[in-house]
């Protein structure tokens, strides 16, 4: 139901933006789709900057890009497996690299989301590290792909917090906007 | 025991063991869509190992990068490593880090803080 490429384009979260897009997708997030854009992306990178510019910038992608594979709430299933849905756009700026995705969410997910972010953008350098190496421990515990720590890795490879946003849809759904700001000296 | 050989992709490392030279060993990356479906062997590996009377494993890691719910998997892995430590099994693991990536250290570092294992984390060129 959603073209979320399309919203957005349109959307006000990215209206800021100025650079030039070096990499555009939406629909069906698959692994392939993850893997066959990040090779494009990789590849874009290599030409103008160092492994670990590039190899930053990548990990970020992964991180947000997996996130809408397992926990979009708009899903499709093909061969009795399941995608989340929803658009990665990647822009080349003055300053370096933005990320911006957008997904379906539930309330609930709205919920944790909305906290989960508010609390990783507070935290300081030394207390992200700390933070992280605690949740990995409780998570290895139980049954979860990561949830959470993927945000944390953003935060902490990207050296600045997330911007984030939702758009209420009614129905209990929500638009989950998501920006990473990657800058290169 | 067999030797567990997977092989490697874009997005999973291959891993092989040599059970004559008492050694696992992983290389490439790690950002599997499901990783603990994909480690679940080699946990079950290294567990089973052990228990066929094995004592010494040298595991070394060439991870050109790896995602988070890979690193979850890792600690499972170094968790498994550990218990077997304390049961006085002769374990090193290597970490093997690219030292033109600054994350790259640190991402390793990160893994064995906590740890009660012996390893070593190696600069090289380029894995």
């Amino acid at each position: 139901m959603q073209k979320t490429i399309d919203q957005l384009l349109q959307s006000a979260f990215i209206e800021d933006i100025k650079g030039k897009t070096i990499l555009a997708f939406g629909g069906v997030v698959s692994q392939d789709a993850i893997v066959g854009l990040g090779d494009v992306l990789r590849s874009e990178l290599h030409f103008k900057h160092s492994l670990s510019i590039v190899n930053k910038v990548f990990a970020i992608y992964i991180e947000m890009t997996q996130n809408i594979l397992h926990y979009s709430n708009e899903r499709t299933d093909i061969n009795g497996k399941s995608f989340g849905q929803g658009a990665v756009m990647v822009f080349e700026c003055e300053k370096g690299y933005e990320l911006v995705t957008v997904n379906l969410i539930s309330e609930k997910q709205h919920r944790y989301l909305e906290k989960k972010c508010n609390l990783i953008n507070s935290l300081s350098k030394d207390d992200l590290k700390e933070f992280y190496l605690k949740r990995r421990r409780k998570i290895a515990e139980t049954d979860s792909k990561g949830a959470g720590l993927g945000f944390i890795d953003i935060v902490r490879r990207s050296g600045n917090p997330v911007i984030f946003d939702f758009e209420n849809l009614g129905n209990s759904e929500y638009l989950f906007y998501l920006r990473a700001q990657m800058f290169v000296d | 025991m067999k030797n567990l050989v997977i092989e490697g992709t874009k997005y999973t490392p291959e891993i092989k063991s040599d059970i004559q030279k008492k050694e696992i060993r992983f290389y490439g990356s790690s950002y599997p869509e499901n990783a603990n479906e994909f480690y679940q062997p080699v946990y079950e590996w290294v567990e089973k190992y052990f228990e066929k009377g094995e004592s010494v494993l040298d595991v070394n890691f060439y991870i050109y990068y790896f995602n988070t719910s890979t690193s979850k998997c890792f600690m499972n892995l170094l968790e498994i490593l550990e218990k077997n430590h304390k049961a006085d099994h002769k374990i090193n693991v290597n970490w093997y880090y690219s030292e033109d990536d600054e994350d790259s250290l640190d991402s390793g570092e990160k893994l064995f803080m906590e740890m009660d294992l012996n390893f070593k984390l190696i600069p090289v060129d380029k894995i």
